[in-house]
């Protein structure tokens, strides 16, 4: 595998991949873990597909479309539920389910042949294309910029939101921003690990993480190890078994879990 | 003067009426109690003063520039966030800077010393939060509530199910925060709070208010709306009007 990792581009685009993604994973995942906005990040990555569809059908690239549902979801979700008080569960399964369908519908309307979504409903880290690296270097780079410019505001908001506001943090904006952080992250992640399978690369290594984590910064940092870690056995025996990537990582997550649950017994 | 008024405040649930007319005011430096059922309305009131529910009628002045001083009902507050005590309390003196790139500085170090110092929790400071007891939990609250430099401050159930030494230091430490501070206390423990507070209130949708701090039965039958058996709560002789002595017996 070292070897293939140097005469192959397309293994070096896999492992700059999975580096990336592990940033991602811990920042957003141990966020959204301590939030409980697991279903709500599950919601607005699985509505993404409606925009991989509409791009399938006008002849664009999907991954924009998935950016553009994403993010119009995640402005949409505590926008309606603030006006009507429908409940952000509700909305976020209507919106999840809405853009599947209209995905579906979308690729129906496509000409030609139907084109193959299982890398994007099951992600290939294999398949990354230097563009996936590029738009991964930009997500990356605005949540950690906007996470470390208000790093104390969003330790704040995270562990108390109501006492926050009370000392005059600008929560209602935080929790915008936040939406849109985790459309575009989890946009970024479909390449790697799919739609269906996201969810799980954000939540297993915060779960993880927060037996041994006495700190924030520590819980980000204990999560992004552990996702590069399990992301890269992941890309080793996709390599070699020719399995889809997304599975892997996410086997090799739930096992990892499994065995630090008995370890943290066994601690105890 | 005044620190708060309540003018005619109402807040509504669809149909259901939380809090129907409130009108109060708060002296500065005073001790005011609030008692009251459960569903009387106690979170809601506190909610509104806090500004996180807008009154459907009504309005509430608050003569401070500061951030009141908040300490939320320890046992409903969630402690699995990895955060230490000492961290927790800090998060308190983000009141007075918000700035980009915030960092704590030496002297909210210092001062947040002082609050642990004045608690007695300096030896936890490096403890996480989910290994405190809730008495340990409720101490950190105020402190973090304390680093807002607060003129008032309002506490929810400060002593509800909490070890009866904690209970003795807090209601001590409030007792000398009196004056400096105004303080508002919601509870439905009603026999600890009637020997601290100077007046006291009881809320059930309406508010019912006496000036001198007595617990009468009228009062209380009015508030819970059927009549309350003070003994059982636990109430000090001194408080209880004459004709309710004879014939009961306190533990």
């Amino acid at each position: 595998m070292i070897n293939a990792l140097f005469h192959y581009q397309f293994m070096q685009n896999a492992l700059i991949g999975a580096l990336l993604a592990s940033i991602l994973t811990g920042i957003i995942g141990a966020i959204i873990v301590e939030k409980k906005w697991i279903m709500l990040s599950s919601g607005i990555a699985h509505s993404s597909f409606g925009g991989i569809g509409l791009g399938y059908m006008l002849n664009f690239e999907p991954i924009y479309g998935a950016f553009l549902f994403a993010i119009f979801s995640s402005i949409l979700i505590p926008t309606i539920d603030r006006k009507t008080d429908t409940g952000s569960e509700n909305l976020t399964a209507m919106l999840w389910s809405l853009g599947m369908a209209l995905g579906i519908f979308f690729i129906a309307f496509t000409p030609g042949y139907p084109p193959d979504m299982t890398s994007y409903l099951f992600g290939n880290i294999l398949t990354i294309s230097f563009q996936n690296i590029m738009v991964m270097i930009v997500v990356t780079a605005i949540v950690l910029t906007i996470l470390l410019s208000y790093y104390n505001h969003w330790k704040a908001y995270l562990f108390d939101h109501e006492f926050a506001f009370i000392i005059g943090i600008n929560t209602s904006v935080m929790d915008y921003v936040l939406y849109f952080l985790i459309a575009i992250s989890v946009v970024a992640l479909i390449k790697m690990v799919g739609i269906i399978l996201i969810i799980a690369l954000l939540t297993i290594p915060p779960s993880i993480a927060r037996f041994y984590a006495k700190s924030f910064s520590r819980l980000i940092i204990y999560s992004m190890i552990l996702g590069f870690i399990f992301s890269f056995i992941g890309l080793f025996i996709s390599y070699y078994y020719n399995i889809p990537s997304g599975a892997t990582i996410i086997l090799v997550s739930i096992i990892a879990f499994v065995i630090s649950i008995f370890i943290k017994k066994n601690n105890q | 003067m005044k620190i708060i008024e309540v003018k005619n405040v109402s807040v509504n649930y669809g149909n259901v009426k939380a809090l129907d007319q409130i009108s109060f005011s708060i002296d500065k430096g005073s001790f005011l109690g609030i008692i009251g059922p459960n569903g009387g309305g106690k979170t809601t009131l506190i909610k509104v003063l806090l500004g996180l529910i807008k009154p459907d009628k009504g309005e509430i002045i608050i003569h401070s520039d500061k951030p009141i001083g908040y300490v939320p009902q320890f046992n409903n507050f969630e402690r699995r966030f990895p955060i230490t005590v000492c961290k927790v309390i800090l998060m308190g003196s983000m009141s007075h800077k918000k700035s980009i790139f915030h960092k704590y500085s030496a002297e909210d170090k210092e001062k947040s010393n002082d609050v642990m110092k004045l608690l007695g929790i300096e030896h936890l400071r490096n403890r996480l939060i989910k290994q405190l007891s809730g008495g340990q939990m409720q101490k950190v609250l105020i402190a973090r509530a304390l680093m807002t430099e607060p003129d008032l401050l309002i506490l929810d159930e400060p002593t509800a199910s909490i070890d009866s030494q904690s209970r003795t230091d807090i209601y001590n430490l409030l007792n000398t925060l009196k004056g400096d501070k105004t303080i508002l206390i919601i509870s439905h423990d009603i026999g600890t709070i009637s020997s601290y507070i100077d007046s006291i209130a009881c809320l059930n949708v309406k508010l019912y208010y006496h000036e001198d701090g007595q617990i009468t039965q009228d009062t209380l039958s009015q508030a819970y709306g059927c009549p309350v058996d003070l003994v059982a709560h636990g109430i000090p002789h001194r408080v209880l009007p004459e004709h309710l002595n004879g014939g009961h017996h306190h533990d």
